[in-house]
C-alpha cells in the first residue's frame, strides 16, 4: 500500500541544497521554519532572564545580582519577549508556515517580500543582542523606555530603540504580506465565510500591524534625535512633553497586545473544534470578534496612563473602551466552550493546551477588566498585580497557544509524531508551574508589592518563594517539552498525513507537505469545520 | 513601501515644522541645569541652622535624629510644590509607621523671600490633609537664608533655578538616616508606602538604597505655543499613516481576488 512518495518541502531539487537554499528561499514553509529556528533560541534567553530575575528576590537584599543588574534584566527580559519573541512567534512561524495552505494557495502575494522581513527581524534581533553587549551597558529603563528617564539614562537606549524600529519595520511589512495574500490568493470557493478562524486572526492582526506600527517607529526616531541632537520633543527641562511620549508608546503598545493575543486565540480557534469533532460554535461571531478586538482594541491605550496626570475626562473615556474590548474577548471564551458543548471530545495534547488557555485567559481577561476600572487601577498601578495580569495574557495564552499550535501542527510540519503521553505530563508540569509562578503576584500586587524591584519587605517573603518555586517548575517543563519535541524531531515515528482528524485543508496535503502545497488548486466547496461532508 | 516614504515625510515635516517654530513667540533658550546630581551615601551638614515655624533657630542635627524625609519646595509655589506637599500628606495618612518616633518630616523652603509665618501657614494647611492625628513635632516647615539653603541643596544634589518669580526645579524626596546620611531619593510627586518603608528600614542598617522609579518630573513653565511643532509632526504622519492604509485597503477590495490558474 505504499503511496508514491511525492518530494516534501524539506528536499531539495536538483540537489542543491546546503544552507543557501535556506537562508534565501522564499518557500513561505522554510520561511516559517527559519523564523522558529531563530525565534526559540531568543525564548530561551528571555526564560533565562526571567528565572535569573525571579531568583533574586529569594532573599531580601542583594542575593545574586545588584539593582542595576536587574533593572537591565527586566528591561531585556520585556524587549526579547514581546519584541523578538511573542510578537513575531505566531505570525511569524505558523502564519508564515500555513496561510497559504489554509486558504489553498500555493505561496504569500510577495515570497521575496517575506523573505526580506525575516532578514529585516534577524538584522533587528542582533541589533538588540548587540545593544545588550555594547555601549555604556545595557539599557536600564524597563521595555517601555519611558520619557525622560530613556532620553537622560547613560546606557546603550539609542542602539536598543533603534533595534525596535528594525522589528517593527519587519512586523509591517510582515503585516502588508498577509493582508495581500488573504485578499488576493483565496482558492477559487474560499468566501470570506470559508477562511479558516486562524486565518482571520492573522487578517485583523497584520491590520493592526500596519496601522499602528509606523507609530512607535516614528516615537522611537524622536527618542533617538532626543538623545543624540538634544531635541526638546520628550524631555520638560527641554520643553518637551513625557506624557506625548507614553500616549506614542502606548498608542502601539497597547494595539501590540492584541498583536500578541489575537494570532494566538486563532490557533485555539482551530484546534477546539477539531478535537471536539464538531463545527465551530458561532463561525461568524468568532471571525468578527477577532476584527472587533483589533478595531476597539486601538482605542484602548489611554488604560495604561491612569496615573500619568492627564485629563480625568480622558481617563473616563478609556476606561469605557477597555470595558468595550472586553465584550469581543467573551465572545471567543464563550464560543470556544459552545464548541465543546455536544461534541465527541478527544482529548489529546493540543487540546490539552486549548483548554489551559481558556483558563488562563479567562483568568487573565478579568483581571484586565479589573486594571481597566479607573479606580482600582490608581490602587493597583506599577505592582506585581498588573505583572501577573499580563503574562496570563501574553504567556498563559499567548504563549500556551503557541506550544498548542506547536503540538498540533508539529506532525504536519516535520512529518513526525513525539511521544503524546510525555506532551501531556510536560504540559500538566507546565501548567502547574504557571499558575504557581504568576498567581501569587496577584495577592502580593493587592498588598502593595511594586513591580521592577530587586527588593522587597519582610511581609512578602512567602508568596515570593512560592511564586520562584514555580519559575522552576514551569522551566522543568519548558525543559520536558522542547526536549520531547526535539526528541521527536529526529527520532519521532513518522506521522500520518491527518493524525487529528482535521477538515482545514492543510490536513489534506501530505505531511511534511509537499514543495508545490496544491498539485491542483483546490475547489472550496464547504466551511473549514465541516466534517460530516470533509468526511464523505 | 509605506515605511520608508513615512520617514522621509517625517524628516521633511520635522525640519519644516522646526522652522515654523523659530517664527513663534520668543522663549528665553534655558539650560538644563536644573536636576537631581544623586550623592547617595553622602553625609548632609547638620550644623547648618533653619527657623522653625515660630521663627525659632534650629540646628538640623537637633531635628534628624530618627530616619527623615526631606522634601525641598517654595511656599509661594503654584504648580507642583502644592502637589508634593499634598502627596506627602497622603502619604503620611497611609503609613502604617509611627510619626515622631520611628521617622519625621522636614519640608525646606528655598526660596530665602519665605518667612516662618508662610511656614506655620503651609504646616497648617498639610496637617490638616493627613487625615488622622499627627503630632506637631512630626513634619516641620524650615524656613532660612540663601547660604544655609545653598549649602543644603548643593549636599544633597539638588540643582534649581529662578525663573522670573517663582523656581524652576525638580521634584523628589530625600530620605535621610540618623546620622544625616542620604538614603534614598524617591522622584516624582507619587510616593508609595512601600518605597518610604524600604527606605526607613535601609535608613536603620545605614545601607543606601538604589533609585528604581527613576522617571524625573520637574516642575517648570511650559509654552504649548513654541512648541506645536511637535504636534504638528505628529499630526501629519497619523493622517499619512491612516491615507496610506486605507488605500491600500480600498485597492485590495477594488483588486478583488487573482486569477488563479490552476
Amino acid at each position: 500500500m505504499d503511496i508514491v512518495r511525492i518530494d516534501s518541502f524539506y528536499d531539495n531539487p536538483g540537489g542543491h541544497g546546503g544552507i543557501r537554499s535556506w537562508l534565501f528561499s522564499t518557500d513561505h514553509k522554510r520561511i516559517g521554519i527559519l523564523y522558529l529556528i531563530s525565534v526559540l533560541p531568543l525564548f530561551a534567553l528571555g526564560v533565562i532572564f526571567g528565572f535569573l530575575m525571579r531568583l533574586e528576590l529569594i532573599t531580601r537584599g542583594t542575593t545574586i545580582m545588584a539593582a542595576q543588574t536587574y533593572n537591565s534584566l527586566f528591561t531585556f527580559h520585556g524587549v526579547i519577549m514581546l519584541f523578538l519573541f511573542i510578537i513575531p512567534v505566531i505570525p511569524g512561524v505558523f502564519g508564515n508556515f500555513f496561510l497559504p495552505i489554509l486558504i489553498g494557495a500555493r505561496d504569500m502575494s510577495f515570497p521575496r517580500l517575506n523573505l526580506l522581513s525575516w532578514w529585516v527581524y534577524m538584522a533587528g534581533a542582533f541589533l538588540a543582542i548587540l545593544a545588550l553587549l555594547t555601549g555604556n551597558g545595557p539599557p536600564d529603563t524597563g521595555w517601555t523606555f519611558y520619557a525622560p528617564y530613556s532620553l537622560r539614562t547613560g546606557t546603550n537606549v539609542s542602539l536598543a530603540v533603534f533595534a525596535v524600529f528594525v522589528l517593527g519595520l519587519s512586523s509591517v511589512l510582515t503585516g502588508i504580506n498577509f493582508v495581500t495574500t488573504v485578499h488576493r490568493l483565496r482558492a477559487p470557493g474560499m468566501t470570506w465565510h470559508r477562511i479558516p478562524l486562524f486565518v482571520w486572526t492573522l487578517y485583523a492582526t497584520a491590520w493592526v500591524q500596519i496601522f499602528a506600527t509606523p507609530i512607535i517607529g516614528v516615537t522611537f526616531l524622536l527618542v533617538i534625535a532626543e538623545r543624540l541632537f538634544g531635541i526638546g520633543v520628550f524631555d520638560p527641562a527641554k520643553g518637551g512633553d513625557p506624557i506625548l511620549y507614553q500616549h506614542l508608546f502606548w498608542i502601539y503598545s497597547h494595539p501590540a497586545v492584541y498583536i500578541m493575543v489575537l494570532p494566538g486565540l486563532g490557533v485555539i480557534s482551530e484546534i477546539i473544534p477539531v478535537f471536539a469533532r464538531r463545527t465551530v460554535f458561532g463561525y461568524k461571531a468568532i471571525a468578527y470578534s477577532s476584527l472587533g478586538i483589533a478595531g476597539v482594541g486601538t482605542l484602548v491605550w489611554g488604560h495604561h496612563m491612569f496615573v500619568s496626570g492627564y485629563s480625568y475626562y480622558a481617563g473616563t473615556l478609556f476606561s469605557f473602551f477597555t470595558f468595550l474590548v472586553a465584550i469581543p474577548s467573551a465572545i471567543k471564551v464563550l464560543n470556544w466552550v459552545g464548541s465543546l458543548y455536544k461534541g465527541s471530545i478527544i482529548i489529546d495534547t493540543p487540546f490539552l493546551y486549548a483548554l489551559s488557555v481558556i483558563f488562563q485567559f479567562s483568568i487573565g481577561g478579568l483581571t484586565g477588566l479589573m486594571l481597566g476600572a479607573l479606580t482600582i487601577n490608581v490602587f493597583l498601578h506599577d505592582t506585581y498585580f498588573v505583572v501577573g495580569h499580563f503574562h496570563y495574557i501574553k504567556f498563559g495564552t499567548a504563549g500556551f497557544a503557541f506550544f498548542g499550535g506547536l503540538h498540533y501542527w508539529f506532525p504536519k510540519m516535520f512529518g513526525k509524531m513525539y511521544n503524546k503521553r510525555f506532551a501531556n505530563y510536560a504540559w500538566l508540569v507546565l501548567v502547574v508551574g504557571f499558575n504557581t509562578l504568576y498567581f501569587p503576584m496577584f495577592l502580593l500586587g493587592l498588598e502593595g508589592m511594586p513591580r521592577r524591584y530587586y527588593d522587597y519587605l519582610p511581609q512578602f517573603t512567602g508568596l515570593q518563594i512560592i511564586s520562584i518555586v514555580g519559575s522552576w517548575i514551569l522551566v522543568t517543563g519548558l525543559i520536558m517539552m522542547f526536549g520531547n519535541l526535539i526528541y521527536a524531531f529526529f527520532r519521532g515515528e513518522k506521522a500520518e498525513a491527518n493524525p487529528w482528524g482535521g477538515a482545514t485543508l492543510e490536513w489534506q496535503i501530505t505531511s511534511p507537505p509537499p514543495r508545490e502545497n496544491f498539485e491542483k488548486t483546490p475547489l472550496i466547496e464547504y466551511g473549514p469545520y465541516d466534517y460530516r461532508r470533509s468526511r464523505s | 513601501m509605506p515605511w520608508y516614504l513615512l520617514t522621509f515625510v517625517f524628516f521633511t515635516v520635522f525640519l519644516t515644522g522646526a522652522s515654523y517654530a523659530e517664527n513663534g513667540p520668543e522663549i528665553p533658550e534655558v539650560q538644563a541645569e536644573i536636576g537631581i546630581e544623586e550623592r547617595l551615601g553622602a553625609n548632609i551638614p547638620l550644623d547648618l541652622s533653619f527657623s522653625d515655624e515660630s521663627g525659632k533657630e534650629v540646628q538640623l542635627r537637633t531635628l534628624i535624629n530618627k530616619p527623615t524625609i526631606l522634601s525641598l519646595t517654595y511656599y509661594r509655589c503654584s504648580n507642583l510644590c502644592d502637589n508634593i506637599s499634598a502627596n506627602i500628606a497622603g502619604l503620611l495618612g497611609r503609613l502604617q509607621s509611627e510619626p515622631g518616633k520611628d521617622y519625621s518630616v522636614i519640608t525646606v523652603s528655598f526660596d530665602e523671600r519665605d518667612t516662618p509665618a508662610d511656614a506655620l501657614h503651609e504646616k497648617e494647611e498639610y496637617r490638616k490633609m493627613i487625615g488622622r492625628p499627627f503630632p506637631e513635632e512630626g513634619w516641620r516647615f524650615l524656613t532660612g537664608n540663601s547660604e544655609n539653603v545653598r549649602r543644603l541643596t548643593n549636599s544633597v544634589g539638588f540643582k534649581y533655578q529662578k525663573e522670573g518669580d517663582g523656581f524652576r526645579h525638580p521634584a523628589t524626596l530625600i530620605v535621610i538616616s540618623s546620622s544625616g546620611k542620604i538614603i534614598r531619593y524617591l522622584y516624582g510627586t507619587t510616593y508609595l508606602p512601600f518605597d518610604v518603608l524600604m527606605a526607613f528600614s535601609e535608613a536603620s542598617t545605614g545601607r543606601t538604597g538604589p533609585t528604581i522609579p527613576k522617571a524625573l518630573l520637574l516642575c517648570y513653565r511650559y509654552d504649548p505655543w513654541s512648541r506645536r511643532y511637535v504636534f504638528n509632526v505628529m499630526k501629519v504622519t497619523g493622517a499619512v499613516v491612516l491615507l496610506l492604509a486605507s488605500s491600500f485597503f480600498i485597492y485590495l477590495l477594488r483588486a478583488g481576488r487573482k486569477n488563479l490558474q490552476g
